[in-house]
């Protein structure tokens, strides 16, 4: 297949299989498109990208409609420890099926909140290999639907630097840099670089703050006590406060 | 219709008086702030005006001040009335606890370079003459006054900041904050609902790595977290933390961080410690029915004993 059709063949699962998704009422997170007939091919591969984020308790999977590799799908993932779960409410990953209007290549996209994942992961580039080897046209689309467990935090954009309790600054972590804040009480330096903020150097008599891992999540935080200094990433929080 | 013309004019008018009541009144907003007490950054997060914002900080940073006033190591009248109530109160838990809690470990942090930083790994013969200097029992408790042993120092490390936070917690709501927390470090008091009108959403830091263990959900309770992770320094590929085994002298084992929720935030911060260190937990918990408490062991297990709390379990 050429990059061509692999956009097509994108296009057209990405605006199509959500719809087939949300025909079902499913509340999903993270969705794969396959335009495979022998879907199960494939799968131990490309579930190794998404086994991490599924708690072992919930590997249950279950058919949504009768789908005509069920069986190959059904031993395939038997085999990587899954179980077949016929309350279609209950399983962590869920298979939808449907004839395509005409034959297509093979292909696949697996999008995970929202986003399309990178295909130069190891376990997705090895998907890739494998269905393109087969070469031919494919008359099934399947779709396999997951949710992920709530993500802990979201990347920030950007560190809010507060000295002596008021904000001096909002430095974007997307950008590397050195600056030097001055408080009543002495000089802390922050650095920011590959999306995290860190600080370099203090004054202070323990340097906690310089031992304090970088921080790059929303709501994460690195505080000179002594120097009245504290570095907080802005951006949508999960939790209203924390304990620990 | 003619009987609904007046009907209508009647609502206008109680419109516009209710509009002209509403503009009287001082609009309340969130507010959010950061203060600096007990060596760590507290959050405060409150609704209300902008007057009552004023007074509010200041009563909170008083209540801070006092706190930190009336019990730094070394500092502390042992005839105050105040210091004598929370030792009251620190007695019960180490009671209910066998002594599990107990705020006469000051020369044990010492001998461990916990308040100087200055860390030391201590031979068994420096325990040995430590420990004899550590104990509740030991101290006598008159009616108007303790009486140290000599050698004998309280750390209130344990109890005092969650006091501090329930101090300032009753002064936001006697000046009629109706919603909003109060945090210091980690010991909290919500109160009210969120912004979105719901519980409080707390999150519980994951003892080994970044992101948080779960949330809670809750309303006008106090929460407080002990944690192996919090203060510690390694040897030898050992972790040695703060929280002490006051029979042994040495950190507690089997644990990596205890929350403890309940409605009072002085006796979360107690029993959160006196959790991490026993080995009966469930136990020394039965004796508080409003309190429950997330555990997590040595090995990452979680487990939920006492009262139930909403918990939503996270992962990375």
């Amino acid at each position: 297949m050429d990059r061509r059709d692999f956009f097509k063949t994108l296009l057209v699962t990405t605006l199509a299989a959500p719809a087939l998704v949300e025909a079902r009422g499913l509340k999903s997170s993270g969705a794969l498109y396959l335009i495979s007939d022998s879907p199960g091919d494939v799968l131990p591969s490309i579930l190794t990208e998404i086994d991490p984020h599924i708690q072992q308790a919930g590997r249950h999977f279950t058919f949504l409609a009768c789908h005509p590799a069920a069986e190959k799908i059904g031993n395939v993932l038997s085999a990587t420890g899954w179980k077949f779960d016929p309350k279609a409410s209950g399983p962590a990953l869920a298979f939808s099926f449907q004839s395509l209007g005409q034959p297509s290549f093979p292909s696949f996209t697996l999008i995970r909140n929202g986003r399309v994942c990178d295909i130069r992961s190891q376990n997705l580039w090895q998907a890739w290999g494998k269905i393109n080897a087969s070469g031919a046209l494919s008359s099934c689309l399947t779709v396999a639907s997951f949710e992920l467990p709530h993500r802990n935090q979201t990347p920030g954009k950007a560190v809010a630097v507060y000295a002596d309790g008021k904000k001096q600054a909002s430095l974007p972590l997307n950008r590397n840099r050195v600056k030097a804040f001055d408080t009543r009480t002495g000089r802390v330096v922050v650095g920011i670089e590959a999306g995290r903020a860190r600080v370099l150097s203090s004054t202070c008599r323990h340097q906690v703050c310089i031992a304090s891992p970088p921080v790059s999540l929303a709501g994460e935080r690195v505080v000179c006590a002594p120097r009245h200094f504290l570095l907080e990433v802005e951006g949508p929080r999960l939790v209203d406060t924390v304990t620990g | 219709m003619l009987t609904r013309l007046p009907d209508k004019k009647l609502l206008f008018l109680l419109a516009a008086l209710l509009a002209a009541g509403i503009s009287c009144r001082p609009r309340e907003r969130w507010h959010s702030y950061t203060l600096l007490f007990f060596d760590t950054v507290c959050d405060i997060q409150v609704f209300c005006s902008s007057e009552q914002l004023v007074a509010t900080r200041e009563e909170i940073s008083r209540a801070f001040a006092s706190c930190e006033e009336r019990f730094s190591p070394g500092r502390e009248n042992l005839s105050d009335p105040l210091v004598l109530d929370l030792y009251r109160k620190a007695l019960r838990v180490n009671r209910d606890s066998a002594g599990c809690f107990d705020i006469t470990v000051g020369p044990l942090t010492e001998l461990w370079g916990f308040p100087s930083r200055a860390y030391h790994l201590p031979r068994p013969e420096e325990l040995k003459s430590v420990l004899p200097l550590v104990g509740m029992g030991k101290v006598n408790f008159e009616e108007n006054a303790l009486i140290l042993q000599p050698g004998m120092k309280l750390d209130w490390g344990g109890i005092a900041k969650g006091w501090g936070v329930d101090l300032a917690a009753r002064a936001a709501a006697s000046l009629g904050i109706r919603r909003g927390f109060i945090n210091a470090g980690g010991d909290l008091y919500c109160w009210g609902t969120n912004p979105d009108h719901q519980g409080w959403r707390i999150g519980i830091k994951n003892p080994r790595g970044r992101g948080y263990l779960g949330v809670i959900s809750v309303t006008d309770m106090g929460v407080a977290t002990s944690g192996d992770y919090q203060r510690y320094f390694e040897k030898d590929g050992r972790r040695y933390h703060h929280i002490f085994d006051p029979s042994t002298g040495y950190p507690a084992q089997g644990k990596r961080s205890v929350t403890v929720i309940g409605p009072e935030t002085a006796l979360c911060d107690a029993l959160s410690t006196a959790l991490f260190v026993s080995s009966d937990p469930e136990m020394i918990i039965i004796n508080y029915p409003d309190y429950g408490a997330i555990l997590v062991d040595d090995h990452g297990s979680i487990a939920s004993i006492g009262k139930p709390f909403p918990f939503d379990r996270l992962q990375e």
